[in-house]
């Protein structure tokens, strides 16, 4: 199997790497991207203070063979339990977008 | 600033082969209530009260009657309005080219019953003049209709306000007779009008997109929606908000809708039809 690519965008700090090894470990994939967007809700709920190393809002890619077949609130599903944890405390916002890898 | 988007369709249409130099072409001709019990004033079009080429006095935003005239000087259209500068804009995205200029009466504080006593006064003295009723008043005549925008619906409340304490039912047993009582539902933070987050927002603007009618319901109401906030997450076993249901079935996020919107899905699941 090829790499996965990883990518991580915005300030990455503990929040984001954790989240980027509970799905790296979970689930086999092809593309993991985790974005940091806390900063576009500065000021907002759950990001009141805007403050530079907030992780509060994610943007979370993820091509995966493990979302084969699924339905797209069924993939939602598996990783909100997956990140059931974050969701409780720490994360105020989770973007996902996430497919099965490409059929050829 | 006045009519700033009149403006603009004036420039475009002059820059659309008309003379160059004439400028905006809707000038106003504009007369102002004295006093406040004083009746409306005849209608008349050769004697203004006032009369003036400034563009930022000829859309008043006060309540009042206008009258609107071609450039061969005749009467195309009398309206009332609850504010004159509004109503005059948005008859000049569709009818800009039979605007040249207006007769404006300001009734600042006027009540419906007097501004349709002057707009009917000015409608008979044309009739009287003329023979006729203003062309863009004559039933059948939809051009000149401004269509009031519809209101937007309330949002539901789950209980009568009385706080969690007399709360007799659970709020997920009010949240599951609500999501399949009602086609759609969208919870939501904040209110249709002032949606109080950014993922609410964008589910709002599919949900008009699609056309599809829906309620809303505000999960920070606190004083109606006692612990809802967390309630439906328990309820759908889902963590965040917004949250759409349709036919007592949850559809998703707003991710999953904004996917499903891009896909062409989300009519289908909302109303419950495959497409």
């Amino acid at each position: 199997m090829a790499m996965a690519t990883t990518a991580e965008k915005g300030f990455i700090g503990p929040v984001a790497r954790n989240i980027a090894a509970k799905v790296s470990q979970a689930f086999a994939c092809d593309v993991l991207e985790v974005e940091n967007q806390s900063h576009h809700h500065a000021g907002h709920t759950g990001n009141p203070t805007g403050a530079a190393d907030a992780e509060t809002h994610f943007k979370l890619k993820i091509v995966s063979s493990a979302f084969e077949g699924k339905k797209l609130i069924e993939r939602h599903r598996m990783v909100n339990e997956l990140l059931k944890e974050e969701l409780d405390t720490s994360v105020h916002a989770l973007t996902m977008d996430l497919k099965p890898p490409p059929k050829h | 600033m006045a009519s700033p988007s009149l403006r603009l369709h004036a420039a475009g249409r002059s820059a659309s082969g008309r003379v160059a130099g004439r400028g905006p072409s809707l000038r106003c001709l504009a007369s102002r209530e004295d006093g406040g019990a004083a009746p409306g004033p005849e209608y008349s079009r050769s004697k203004p009260l006032k009369s003036g080429d400034e563009l930022d006095n000829w859309t008043p935003s006060t309540p009042g009657v206008y009258a609107v005239f071609n450039e061969d000087e005749e009467l195309q259209y009398v309206g009332l309005s609850r504010k004159i500068s509004s109503s005059i804009q948005r008859h000049a995205e569709t009818v800009l080219p039979k605007m040249h200029s207006a007769h404006v009466f300001e009734m600042p504080g006027a009540d419906k019953e007097s501004l349709q006593s002057v707009w009917k006064g000015w409608i008979e003295a044309h009739v009287e003049e003329t023979g006729n009723i203003p062309v863009g008043n004559r039933r059948g005549e939809g051009q000149w209709l401004l269509k009031q925008p519809a209101r937007a619906k309330d949002e539901i409340k789950l209980t009568p306000g009385k706080g969690a304490q007399d709360l007799a039912v659970p709020m997920e047993a009010l949240i599951d007779s609500l999501v399949k009582a009602k086609k759609v539902v969208a919870f939501i933070k904040g209110t249709r009008t002032q949606p109080e987050c950014g993922f609410s927002h964008q589910v709002l603007l599919l949900l008009n997109q699609s056309r599809v009618d829906y309620e809303t319901v505000n999960v920070l109401d606190e004083f109606y929606n006692p612990g809802l906030r967390e309630a439906i997450k328990v309820y759908s076993d889902w963590p965040t908000i917004p949250q759409v249901y349709a036919n007592g079935e949850f559809i998703g996020g707003a991710d999953i809708i904004t996917e499903m919107s891009e896909n062409g899905e989300l009519v289908g699941a909302l109303t419950g039809k495959q497409q």
